[in-house]
This record gives C-alpha cells, structure tokens and sequence, in this order.
C-alpha cells in the first residue's frame, strides 16, 4: 500500500495535497501522517476500481494525461497519490474547466487544458510524454478519442486507465455485447485487469491495460 | 484545418508567447553570482557539485510555479474567449428573461384575481360600516414585489441590448436586439446561428408547427420566433410569409457578416430589406 493511500474502517482516503481545502465536501481525517481525505467510490471510478480490487501503485514522478477531467474530483486524488508527478487534466466544457481551475488552484502538479480530447493535436504544444492515460470522457468514440491520445502522447509500455461507459457508445445495446466490441477495437493493448464497477457506477467496465507500439 | 482551428491557432500564438515574456525569469544578484561561479570553472569538484544542484534547485521550482501559472492562465483565457465567441452571457441573460416573462404573465393573472375579489370584500365591508384593519398587507406586498419584478426584466432587457449591440451588430439592426439574443439561443450560438440556412431561421422556434407539416402534411408555418419582429406582426396575414422569407435571408447574412468579421455593414442589408417590405404592403 502507499503511503497517500489508507483505508480507514469502510473508506478509503487519500492524503490531502492541498491541507484545509476539500472539493466536493468530503469526510477528512486527521491522522499522525497528515489530514486525510475520503476517497468517494460513487463518485470517482478509480475509487471504485480499488475498491474491485485494482492494485496499482503510482510511481514517484509519474506523468499523467487525464482526459475527461471535469470538475476534478478524481483528479484531485491523483494529485494526492502522486506528489511529485505531473497530471494533465483535459476537458472541452468551458464550466467545468473554470471550476477545475478554482479546486485545483493549490495543487502545483495539476495542469488544466481547455482543449477537445478527440483533437489531440491541439494540445501537443502543451503535453510531454506521458506514462499513463487516465481516458474517462463521455463520448461515443471514446476508444478512438484512447486511441489517438495514446499514439500521440503514451510512451512505450505505458498504462492506460479506461472507464467504459456503455451507455456513451450504444443505448440500445447491452452493456456486455457494448464491453465485448469495444475491446475489440483496443489493438496494441495488453489489458492486465478489467472489473465492472458495479454496485458504484453501473453499466461501466473499468479497463486497466498496457500500451505496446 | 478549418476556418475556425486557424482563429484558435493564431489566439494561441499571440498568448503564449506573451505569457512566456511576462513570466520570463528576472535574475537576483544571487543567482548571477552562482552563474558566474560555475562559468569560471574554477571550482573544486566538490564545489561545483553543490552549485549545480543548488542552481537546479532554485530553477526547478521556479520552472514548476511558472508552469503551473501558465496553464491556469491559458486555460482560463482560452475558456472566457470561447465562452465571449459563444455569446454566453446573452444566452444566460434571455433565459432568464424567458423565465421571468413566464412567471409574469402567470402571476399577473392570479394576482388580478385575487385583488379583485380583495376589493369585493372590501366594498362589502364598508357597506356595513365595520371599522376593522382589513387584511395582513399580503396582498399589498404581492402588487409591490411584481412592480419590482417588472423593473428587473427592464434591467434585463437594457442589459441584453447593450451586450447584443456590442456582441452583434448586425443582427441587432436588423432583428432587434431582444429578438436576435432569442435567436441567437435558440440556435446554441452565433457560430451555429451563422451556419444555419434562412429557411430554418425563418421556422425557428416553430419547430412543432413544422414537423406537424413534415409528418401530416399540414400547412408550414411561415414563421417562427421572427413574428416577433414589427416587419411581419403589423402586416396583413396574407403577406406575413415574403415578408418572413426575405427577414429570414437578411437575418442569415447579418449573422454570418458578425460571426467571420463582426463589422457593422448593416446599411445595404436594412435598405433592401426595407424596399421589399414596401413592395409587398404595397400591392
């Protein structure tokens, strides 16, 4: 387990980079390491992804392309796990930016872009190599929206974080059938573990992979 | 590319490099001093080590600070332009001013009632010669805060013009402004009202009437949002449709004229928008 990571009774939480400040009203807990934050698995993905069981542990100066990162909710506990990294926060809504701007306005390693996550090119100028993609945007095409990101930022063998949202690509569909196609479509992809985020978020398969040129 | 990736790519251009010089790193005496120290060479090994790392130091949280910055600023910069392009505060404005139209027509109607059946009793009151203090003031309080609620939507429509004025020109001449900030709603924009063809303006905000006629094949409706305009509300029924269809095409040049160049070139548009009115009440 990491240290900015802790599970205290039922939650987890994660250490609070920005101490005395919360985004969206979270429990805080105060422990011998420093103020703690709840981690809320209905509401952040990769929240609930641990709680399924995903065992990943950031590494020191990671560099993270977030896509879809609204009003910064996960983005914010990855800016905890992460200290030292840099995370790339991507949104196209012009709300939901301004409120990132203000919640991560503490936090030296986030770095808001105001850019369309489907036209990686526009922000290319900004964005290094990354070692990982955190893809959670709503979108129809988010596998091609993945897909272009990583083969433009990703770096060799990097880790790809995927929040499948069936009901983004096909309403009609079931959510199974929606999973089974859109997997298939991730070619260069070793996925190492999948889990449904069922019961946090229901119809959404949460996809942890690694990219190969 | 299109037209509009080059307008952001050249938005771009101007911003960054402007950031870059605001935010360009100013020497302390200090740091000169270390920066010399290095550049002589002279230093023990050891020494230099620590220069090094001191100077590493010293930049590498400057670097962070001012791309931290950097990003906020351009974020927040790229999303005001985008949210100005989009006519955002207009939009918001004549939502509101919708609202408040509805809210009005409603609480007009039973406030009336009410005050009437208020005045009956009180009539009835006096007839009797009985002294009491009629009523708790509710009804008073009620007439006092619509008198206000009116005096809001007047803010709210000077507001809305003044905007409009500066944010269309062109439209405004010549829909009005009120009336070109619903249109400029309905269609999700002055970009999307700018691409839009005449003849969806024309029907713009009649959507119901006309896919009742798509469907059924009953009769199109010859106007939609754009009967508010004194052009086809003071004209006989029978001529509301050209009058309409030419509105229709003028408000489609306006709106691209504001969108691409956002010069007032209003003057021919209104002329002839103005002959063609003439010629259809005349006959």
């Amino acid at each position: 387990m990491e240290i900015n990571l802790k599970s205290i009774g039922d939650g987890i939480y994660t250490k609070n980079l920005d101490p005395g400040n919360t985004i969206y009203g979270e429990d805080v807990v105060e422990t011998e390491d420093g103020e703690f934050r709840q981690w809320d698995p209905n509401r952040s993905k990769l929240a609930a992804f641990v709680k399924k069981g995903l065992d990943y542990i950031f590494e020191d100066q990671v560099k993270i392309l977030y896509l879809g990162a609204a009003t910064g909710t996960t983005v914010s506990h990855i800016s905890d796990l992460c200290p030292r990294g840099d995370v790339y926060a991507v949104d196209y809504a012009e709300k939901a930016i301004l409120k990132l701007l203000k919640n991560t306005r503490n936090r030296r390693n986030v770095f808001p872009i105001y850019a369309d996550a489907y036209k990686p090119w526009k922000y290319s100028q900004l964005v290094d190599q990354v070692d990982l993609i955190y893809q959670d945007v709503s979108h129809r095409k988010q596998t091609e929206i993945l897909k272009r990101n990583s083969s433009s930022f990703l770096k060799d063998g990097g880790k790809v974080f995927f929040m499948v949202k069936s009901a983004n690509i096909d309403v009609t569909e079931k959510p199974e059938k929606v999973f089974e196609k859109q997997k298939k479509k991730l070619k260069g992809f070793n996925i190492i573990k999948e889990e449904k985020l069922e019961p946090y978020h229901e119809d959404h398969l949460a996809i942890f992979a690694e990219y190969n040129k | 590319m299109d037209g509009q990736d080059i307008v952001e790519e050249n938005f771009y251009d101007k911003n960054v490099s402007n950031l870059v010089r605001k935010n360009s790193i100013d020497e302390t005496e200090e740091e000169r001093e270390i920066k010399e120290k290095y550049s002589l060479k002279k230093l023990e090994p050891e020494e230099k080590k620590q220069c090094k790392q001191k100077i590493f130091e010293k930049y590498i949280h400057r670097y962070e600070d001012i791309k931290k910055d950097f990003f906020c600023e351009l974020s927040e910069k790229k999303t005001r332009e985008k949210l100005r392009q989009k006519g955002d505060s207009i939009i918001r404005s004549i939502n509101v001013l919708n609202d408040l139209n509805k809210s009005l027509g409603l609480l007009n109607q039973s406030v009336e009632e009410w005050a009437s059946i208020e005045m009956e009793i009180e009539e009835a009151k006096k007839e009797e010669e009985l002294d009491e203090e009629s009523g708790s003031g509710a009804l008073e309080n009620t007439l006092e805060e619509l008198e206000s609620l009116k005096e809001t939507k007047k803010s709210i429509e000077e507001y809305v013009e003044m905007e409009m004025n500066d944010f269309a020109p062109n439209i405004s001449e010549i829909a009005g402004e009120i009336l070109g900030a619903k249109l400029i709603k309905r269609a999700g924009g002055l970009e999307k009202l700018a691409k839009l063809p005449a003849s969806t303006i024309q029907v713009l905000g009649a959507e119901k009437a006309f896919f009742r006629f798509k469907r059924k094949g009953d009769s199109p409706p010859k106007h939609g949002l754009i009967f508010e305009h004194p052009y086809i509300k003071r004209t006989k029924y029978d001529k509301r449709g050209k009058i309409a269809r030419k509105l229709a095409s003028t408000i489609a040049i306006a709106a691209r004229i504001d969108y691409f160049s956002g010069k007032d070139k209003y003057e021919g548009l209104k002329k002839d928008l103005e002959r063609r009115v003439k010629e259809v009440r005349g006959n």
